[in-house]
């Protein structure tokens, strides 16, 4: 056998064996060491059980004597003394004269050659499946857009149709105040289920947008609430309801990643959540604390809180709490959002919860998120 | 180990076998055998798990992987519908090549429970049919050691 003819062999990774009259498998030279450890394995099963399953098959075509052959499927597995498991396939042959032969091949490149293109192919099947998800979704999204939106639209209507009579029927003063605040709360409404869906879509656009991770640029969380519980003022006091801020003094130098304005709409969004539930004459606590290094923002209320079983749905899209929501996005866009920055989002005790663990927090439900400090 | 691709066949075994978990998804294209005991009432059973690859366009799993096999784990991904048409597919081809072997369908990414497709009604349906259903996850591990238990135990029982 010549160098030339075993340098090629070896490069191959072929093995070749011959099979005698007793059935024994004998190795024809030259044959790489791996290969006949592999195949004459006192135990096959053990050593390579798929080998040790074709070679079953193998013997029933070789008795037939017929000339032809068969393949094995290719399999993956370990080699003594080898760190990487290797892929092999197996070919058991017969001249229809008496010679039969196993091949066994090593395939040095299937996984670049075989892995990528079906991962690609894979990967691709999942997008598309994917996609028509999203797609599904999108329109019962526009179903429950037109059908929330028609609500405020109705209540405006009225309102409309009632000042219109009023020309001829000349109304009280208090009368006409009440009907042109019925119309402007029900405008206002409509306004924020618009901004609500606006801020989801854009959110889903811009997934890939940066955000801000530098101290110097990144939002600082403690304005945010304080901002955020400052514009809310108003519809607090009109339910009767107090916001609290809990926020430590060292929470002044505590900046997130994140972007100021977006951060503010998520802030928003959990105490406008909050204050839907909260019981009139009650309180909403926005509380900060810090944890390794992560911020965390918590929002508290005396409503009637969250099942448990419910927690993880509630900041799925078009999830309703059942308290005129805005097209229950408000939740689904503040999770996407922490998400995308790197943070992790919430309801009911939040791991390793200082404050609201140790029986401080107030009884209703409690949201929080946490984010990377800057 | 059969079932669509990508609903977490080798995930499960990776779980089950050496307790780790990869969020990468990497598909499968041969074949692997692993073992693990399990430990049952009736005594110690020697499970050899042939992880196969997901069956679909690109490569259908060959018939003779169902001859000898003395039960099988039936994986879906309740968060795509289509697995389970698969599932209900590879079943009706085992029990057409070699009869009824003993099997138990792992539903496999029950962390992701939110978004599943497939409903309580078709699981309901499924139970009629005497599919013995476990919520695994491999992921966080849950429902796994019990899928595989329910497995052997099946097997011995034949």
């Amino acid at each position: 056998m010549s160098e030339a003819y075993e340098r090629v062999v070896h490069a191959l990774g072929v093995a070749t064996f011959a099979v005698e009259a007793d059935d024994a498998l004998q190795p024809l030279q030259p044959c790489p060491d791996w290969a006949r450890r592999l195949v004459l394995a006192e135990d096959l099963a053990d050593a390579a059980p798929l080998l040790d399953d074709f070679l079953v098959e193998a013997r029933t075509f070789w008795a037939r004597g017929d000339a032809g052959r068969i393949r094995s499927d290719t399999w993956v597995q370990s080699l003594a003394g080898e760190s990487e498991p290797v892929y092999l396939t197996a070919l058991a042959t017969s001249d229809g004269e008496g010679t039969q032969t196993l091949l066994l091949r090593r395939l040095a490149d299937f996984e670049e050659e075989r892995q990528i293109p079906l991962q690609a192919a894979r990967d691709a099947l999942l997008d598309r499946q994917r996609l028509l998800k999203e797609i599904e979704s999108k329109e019962i999204l526009l179903h429950c857009i037109v059908h929330d939106l028609k609500g405020p639209l109705a209540g405006m209507l009225g309102s409309f149709s009632l000042l219109k009579g009023a020309q001829a029927r000349p109304l009280e003063a208090e009368r006409l105040a009440e009907l042109v605040e019925l119309g402007d709360e029900q405008a206002r409404k409509q306004q924020a289920m618009i901004e609500s869906l606006l801020a989801v879509f854009a959110a889903e656009v811009e997934e890939l947008e940066a955000f801000e991770t530098t101290p110097e640029r990144a939002p600082d969380l403690a304005r945010a609430a304080a901002d955020v519980a400052r514009g809310l003022g108003p519809a607090f006091e009109r339910k009767r309801v107090t916001l609290t801020l809990d926020v430590p003094e060292a929470a002044a130098s505590w900046r997130v990643h994140g972007r100021r304005l977006v951060l503010e709409r998520v802030i928003m969004n959990l105490v406008e959540n909050a204050l839907r539930h909260a019981p009139g004459a009650s309180e909403v606590r926005l509380r900060l604390t810090e944890l390794d290094g992560r911020r965390r923002l918590s929002v508290e209320d005396e409503g009637p809180g969250v099942p448990e079983e419910r927690r993880a749905e509630v900041f799925e899209k078009f999830v309703q709490g059942g308290r005129g929501g805005v097209a229950g996005l408000g939740l689904y866009f503040a999770r996407i959002t922490v998400e995308r920055w790197g943070g992790t989002i919430g309801c009911g005790n939040p791991p390793q919860s200082a404050p609201v663990a140790t029986g401080e927090g107030l009884p209703g439900a409690c949201f929080w998120f946490e984010l990377p400090g800057a | 180990m059969l079932g669509a691709f990508a609903v977490g066949k080798t995930s499960l075994v990776r779980r089950f076998v050496v307790n780790l978990y990869d969020e990468r998804y990497q598909t499968t294209i041969a074949v692997s055998v692993q073992k693990k005991d399990v430990e049952l009432a009736a005594g110690t059973v020697t499970l050899m798990l042939y992880d196969l690859y997901g069956d679909d366009e690109f490569q259908a799993v060959p018939e003779r992987y169902f001859h000898g096999m003395a039960g099988y784990l039936l994986v879906l991904d309740g968060t795509r519908r289509a697995t389970l048409d698969k599932a209900r597919e590879l079943q009706a081809r085992v029990v057409e090549a070699v009869g009824n072997v003993p099997f138990v369908c792992a539903l496999n990414k029950a962390d992701l429970d939110t978004t599943w497709e497939v409903g309580e009604d078709e699981l309901r349906e499924l139970e009629a049919d005497g599919w013995n259903l476990v919520r695994t996850s491999a992921l966080s591990g849950d429902g796994v050691q019990q899928a595989f238990e329910a497995l052997a135990s099946a097997m011995v029982q034949g």
